[in-house]
């Protein structure tokens, strides 16, 4: 489907205008067919590039074979390897890669101590919550991965400090 | 063998009776022939008595006559002795002697010629006879005064010579008698008694068998007969052996003659009467007791046939056909016993009535428990296709083109089919069913249960893994209730595995021995101790917190197999897992569904 111009009245329109930008590419792992449709046409009117999975194995296959993906969303509970699982896998291969993930219950996904950047609850309040959930997750990512260059910035003064020190 | 209870009677009674009976006959014969022996004895003696007495008083009578013609003759020789043949009838000649000198010379003799012609004697066998057997004054004189003979000749002629010496000594009369005269008192000899009268010689004179007589038969050897010879002149009895048995004989001596009248019983005869009333009695017993016995069957049968059919009806009961009642035709004990199965009928069938009834409600409400348990997992699978229907209809609001919009409108329609799918299957299970039996494909039954609990086991984080055979053959069961059964193993398996670090849920169907169907749940959870093993299918046992989990699943469980026929069992190793095995038997071909055996829930 064409994605060239979206129609004016179109909510998630405030996407900056493809083009212009790289068109992100998002990788949308869902079990059920109408649900992995339904997030692959509202991500990609919304300007995203979307390449659906239908379980964690093909997912895993397709990051394992270097394509480039710049978030992962996926459903919790998936056959054989679940959510979870997967976004670990995930990040063993894109390591700062973000994440939505699609669960009725978020406090049981905490536990697991993955960082999760978004979450997404079935079925979708309404579809803006799905490109909400998609642009907190790259907002939290960016924030993220500021903080891990701060904190690095802050590691090399700290260290540079201490050799100083040493040396003085 | 086993006999029947009324023949075990029979034959006890007719025991008791025939012992009873042969004791009673003994005792009476013992009686009875010790008396008769003495009486036997006693007219033994009579009899031979009143024959020599007859025997005396009948020579003597023709003695005299034959003296008297003796007497006339000496005045008048020429006299013809017509008139005393005549006077007696067995007489067939007559010779009267005198003394002349140192001599007795023959002065006169007659024969009657028609008599021995019709006899078939020629005369010269007479002269024959007279000429072997001559006058013997002597002996007739120690015999005191007369004398009997046999002077028979065989092989034709039994003939008696009576000689009769008149007092002076100097005539003597010889007649040639028949035998047969004498003959008619021996004839009336008692029943099986011989009586018989022997000459001092032990000769034979008179026997009811002339052949005896006519062979001048000697029976002085003679067991009955010696006694008699030794003491002349006595009367006696005694018992003896002779070849024809143990006899009982008796003798008495004519006063005349020296002859002696011998009579001869077998000693058997006098135990005669009892034997006779030991067969009458036997007889008359064999007849009652035969009367008995036909008697006792026909009444024994009329007796057993309203047992033999309570017995059909209790045999009936115990196969499970309850509430059958039996006629209640006699007002006897076997009467009140068929009332009383007949209450025991109706209880037992109201009863039976009440606990399928109660069985029923146990298990729908159980069912209704582990609904509850799976309402989570349940949620979750509708909302699978309510993102669909909620996604695309919203995206449908902001379509372009009609094709865009009628895609939408499928998948929306595919979704919310999904979604009707999965309530009407959990509406089905969820209504009390009519459980009747049906041929049922146990991998479908098995697919709609695992359907319904999937969810629940992925939401505990387990994988769930199913394995279908081919091929399986159909058995007869509820569907509902089948399913009802695996809910509940799966939901405790996945229960069982909450804590664990591997988590599979194994659901399989295959082939078992005998052509049975095999449904296996496996979980790798926390596995069970010996103790809970045990306690395991008991209602009300459960190893949950309280007021999770009523305790009844797996016996509620366990009552849907064994209903089924088949049979549940387990195996469980602690820290690796459990695994639930349920069989099943095949379906016959054509097998009709057993009314009763899972009753509908009223």
């Amino acid at each position: 489907m064409s994605t060239s111009s979206p129609p004016p009245n179109t909510p998630p329109a405030q996407t900056p205008p493809p083009g212009v930008v790289p068109r992100k590419r998002i990788l949308a792992v869902d079990d059920e067919p109408s649900a992995r449709l339904l997030i692959a046409r509202v991500l990609q009117r919304a300007g995203y590039e979307v390449t659906p999975a239908a379980s964690a194995e093909e997912a895993l296959q397709m990051l394992d074979e270097g394509k480039r993906f710049d978030l992962l969303i996926t459903d919790k509970n998936l056959p054989r390897i679940n959510g979870l699982e997967l976004i670990r896998k995930a990040r063993q291969i894109i390591a700062d890669i973000p994440v939505v993930l699609i669960t009725a219950a978020p406090d049981a996904a905490a536990v697991s101590g993955e960082r999760l950047e978004a979450y997404l609850a079935k079925p979708f309040k309404n579809l803006n919550a799905l490109e909400e959930a998609v642009r907190t997750a790259f907002e939290a990512n960016k924030v993220h991965l500021a903080r891990q260059e701060m904190q690095r910035t802050l590691n090399d003064l700290v260290s540079q400090l201490q050799a100083r020190n040493k040396t003085s | 063998m086993r006999l029947s209870i009324r023949y075990q009677i029979i034959l006890l009674v007719s025991g008791l009776l025939l012992g009873a009976m042969a004791i009673y006959l003994t005792l009476a014969t013992r009686l009875f022939s010790a008396d008769t022996l003495d009486s036997l004895k006693a007219s033994n003696v009579q009899l031979a008595g009143t024959l020599a007495d007859e025997v005396q008083v009948n020579i003597r009578a023709t003695v005299d006559k034959l003296l008297y013609f003796g007497a006339e003759q000496s005045v008048e020789v020429t006299r013809p002795a017509g008139p005393l043949m005549e006077a007696d009838p067995q007489l067939l000649g007559v010779e009267i002697w005198t003394r002349s000198g140192g001599a007795f010379t023959r002065v006169f003799h007659d024969e009657s010629h028609d008599r021995l012609r019709t006899l078939g004697i020629p005369e010269d066998a007479l002269e024959e006879a007279r000429r072997r057997y001559p006058l013997d004054v002597e002996l007739a004189h120690q015999a005191g005064g007369m004398l009997l003979q046999n002077a028979s000749l065989p092989p034709r002629l039994p003939l008696l010579r009576l000689t009769a010496l008149s007092q002076d000594g100097l005539t003597a009369v010889v007649a040639d008698i028949r035998p047969a005269r004498l003959l008619s008192a021996f004839g009336h000899a008692l029943r099986r008694a011989e009586a018989y009268l022997v000459d001092a010689h032990g000769i034979v004179l008179v026997h009811p068998d002339e052949g005896l007589v006519l062979a001048r038969t000697d029976r002085s050897a003679y067991a009955a007969v010696r006694p008699a010879l030794e003491s002349p002149g006595s009367d006696g009895s005694h018992e003896y052996s002779s070849p024809g048995g143990d006899k009982l004989g008796a003798w008495s001596s004519v006063r005349v003659g020296r002859m002696f009248v011998i009579v001869e019983v077998p000693r058997e005869e006098s135990t005669r009467g009892a034997t006779e009333l030991v067969r009458r009695s036997v007889l008359f017993a064999m007849g009652v007791l035969a009367l008995a016995l036909v008697l006792s069957v026909f009444f024994a049968r009329r007796l057993a046939e309203p047992l033999q059919r309570l017995q059909d009806k209790m045999e009936s009961i115990s196969r499970g056909d309850f509430g059958v009642e039996v006629e209640v035709s006699s007002r006897n004990e076997i009467g009140a016993l068929a009332a009383a199965f007949n209450r025991m009928s109706r209880e037992l069938a109201t009863r039976e009535r009440a606990l399928l009834q109660a069985n029923q409600q146990l298990i729908q409400s159980e069912k209704l428990s582990a609904l509850g348990e799976m309402s989570a997992g349940l949620a979750h699978e509708v909302k699978n296709p309510m993102v669909g229907i909620c996604g695309f209809s919203e995206l449908g609001a902001h379509v372009e083109t009609l094709e865009e919009a009628r895609e939408y409108f499928a998948l929306i329609n595919a979704d919310a089919q999904r979604a009707n799918e999965i309530l009407q299957n959990l509406l089905t299970f969820a209504r009390p069913e009519a459980a009747a039996l049906t041929a049922l494909d146990v991998n479908e039954t098995v697919r709609g249960a695992v359907r319904l609990v999937a969810h629940q086991v992925q939401i505990g984080g387990a994988k769930l893994v199913t394995s279908y055979a081919d091929g399986l053959p159909q058995v007869m069961g509820s569907a509902n209730q089948l399913r009802q059964v695996l809910i509940n193993l799966a939901m405790n398996g996945a229960h069982a595995m909450d804590k664990s670090d591997q988590r599979v849920l194994t659901v399989s169907t295959a082939l078992a021995p005998e052509g049975r169907v095999l449904i296996e749940v496996r979980d790798t959870g926390h596995g069970m101790s010996e103790e809970t093993l045990r306690k395991l299918f008991r209602p009300f046992f459960t190893t949950k917190p309280k007021g999770q989990g009523t305790g009844l699943g797996l016996s509620v469980s366990k009552t849907i197999i064994q209903q089924h026929q088949g049979e549940i069992s387990v195996k469980s190793v602690l820290g690796q897992g459990t695994t639930f095995t349920v069989v099943l038997p095949a379906a016959a071909p054509g097998q009709r569904p057993k009314a009763g055996g899972v009753a509908p829930a009223a």
